[in-house]
């Protein structure tokens, strides 16, 4: 079942080297509607053009829940717009 | 005639296909769809049609033109997916970084097939075979697209060899195609599924005595010249075959957009809009790679099915009655509302009072821009053609249809980017 949303959420994720000398963003800890989600495997990061802005995707999932969350490189806030169940 | 030889050249280009690539690209970002059964859709509702599935769906026979739910009563657990085209431009992006790291010959053919030549390129490999680099190059896949990302890799003589050798052994797969196991390879597959070979080729193969993909092979020039293809057809035939290369090098031949319509109309004046929509789209596309086109090929689906006698459109909306026409015109243009004339045109030689479900159009014929070509124009289209050169720096910086004209605004049609089948260009 897919939910479609938009909210405010807490993300704690790394920033370290991949691989042929790129950066790579890793989500490891979400935080929505009070509860804590431990990623469990990473989806993928891809970033989508609106306007002038460059807004990076995260999906990934947390056991048997999958998160698609937004960060925008403006405000800096992390924001989650859809939650798949499994 | 004396036969020709197969072609001595070593085996240097080498086909990639990702694997069902935007289901894979969906099961990639989303881990819970992995191994299941998923149909990706532009529009998803209870009457979405799949424009294309995984592996896994495709093992219950639900493929292209698959309507939801079909789907679900042939695939327990089936998923259909809405297609994300920032997420399919984004991992193209990537591919094409890889291939270009190997050599500066190398392209997207489509969404999911890519070329990669290496023919006088052996220096750059540093004594790897062409199979270490293909393994080298799945292992990057893995590690710079997504780990759960796989590609079928073919190295052969010519494209269309390599293309019949990453058909083999999918998904995951590798191989080789070269003279020394080319009439083995022959040996092995029918004649359907030689690429580019479907049933109606299959017949007139058949009309001239060829039953197998090795008949075929050991076919004379003379027969599939004369008898088969007919002319040079029959020759590129031949020599593809026996590993020479035949098809043209890359380049831009058409530019062109579709649109599936979220609001479905009969009302000719948002067609026309939506036409001025479209005309917006291609001209964008071909004043950044600096084209013109002469041709112009407008194509509508109707909401309706086909009767007896008209036409149907055979992929994604099946069975759907469909109109289509196209013109060649002595001159090129470039601009939104010379496009949006010729459309126009050709629009109202179509049929009236049918409510559109999808639209086409598609500038072919194209050449380069020449500056001279503004000279012959009068200073009104002189002064147009800067306008509309303005217009798109403003678009190029906030976003495709930022700045429109103001036919465009009154549509009822958002006309969001979907993704069309077989156009890489489309994620320039």
């Amino acid at each position: 079942m897919r939910e479609q949303c938009d909210d405010p959420v807490s993300v704690l994720a790394s920033f370290a080297p991949g691989p042929r000398n790129t950066m790579r963003v890793t989500p490891h800890l979400l935080k929505w509607q009070g509860r804590r989600y431990r990623l469990s495997t990473m989806g993928l990061y891809h970033p989508e053009r609106r306007g002038t802005k460059r807004v990076h995707i995260f999906s990934f999932s947390c056991d048997e829940t999958a998160f698609r969350v937004e960060l925008d490189p403006e405000t800096l806030e992390w924001r989650l717009k859809e939650v798949y169940y499994g | 005639m004396m036969e020709l030889r197969i072609n001595p050249e070593p085996s240097e280009i080498m086909h990639v296909d990702l694997n069902s690539a935007f289901a894979m690209a969906e099961q990639q970002a989303n881990p819970l769809l992995r191994g299941k059964p998923v149909g990706i859709t532009n529009r998803n509702n209870d009457f979405a049609i799949c424009i294309t599935s995984s592996y896994e769906a495709r093992k219950h026979g639900v493929g292209v033109g698959t309507r939801l739910r079909e789907a679900r009563l042939r695939a327990p657990g089936f998923v259909m997916v809405e297609s994300d085209s920032a997420k399919y431009g984004y991992i193209n992006k990537k591919m094409r970084a890889i291939f270009e790291s190997y050599s500066p010959v190398s392209y997207m053919k489509s969404v999911d097939e890519g070329i990669i030549d290496f023919r006088g390129m052996r220096g750059l490999l540093k004594g790897r075979s062409l199979e270490d680099v293909g393994r080298e190059l799945k292992q990057r896949v893995h590690e710079e697209v997504g780990d759960y990302m796989t590609v079928n890799v073919g190295i052969a003589q010519n494209r269309w060899l390599a293309k019949v050798a990453a058909g083999f052994l999918k998904p995951d797969g590798l191989y080789m195609i070269g003279p020394d196991n080319l009439e083995v390879v022959y040996g092995m597959m029918d004649l359907v599924e030689l690429p580019y070979i479907k049933q109606r080729n299959k017949l007139r193969l058949n009309e001239a005595g060829i039953y197998t993909a090795l008949d075929f092979f050991r076919a004379s020039e003379a027969v599939l010249t004369k008898q088969v293809f007919r002319g040079v057809n029959g020759h590129h035939w031949y020599l593809k075959l026996r590993g020479y290369e035949t098809e043209v090098e890359y380049g831009i031949r058409t530019v062109g957009r579709s649109y599936v319509l979220e609001h479905r109309t009969a009302d000719p004046e948002e067609l026309a809009t939506l036409l001025y929509k479209a005309a917006v789209k291609v001209a964008r596309r071909l004043r950044k790679n600096n084209l013109a086109a002469r041709g112009l090929m407008l194509r509508l689906t109707y909401a309706r099915q086909a009767g007896p006698g008209e036409e149907a459109r055979r992929n994604r909306m099946y069975g759907q009655y469909a109109w289509g026409e196209r013109r060649m015109y002595r001159t090129p243009v470039r601009r939104a509302d010379q496009l949006y004339q010729r459309a126009l045109e050709l629009f109202w030689r179509g049929p009236r009072g049918e409510v559109v479900a999808s639209m086409a159009m598609t500038a072919y014929a194209v050449e380069p821009a020449r500056t001279e070509q503004l000279a012959l124009y009068e200073s009104e289209d002189v002064r147009q053609d800067r306008i509309e050169d303005a217009m798109n720096i403003v678009n190029d910086r906030y976003g495709e249809l930022t700045l429109v004209p103001a036919a465009v605004m009154k549509s009822k049609n958002p006309m969001p980017d979907k993704v069309p089948f077989g156009s890489v260009r489309y994620f320039d």
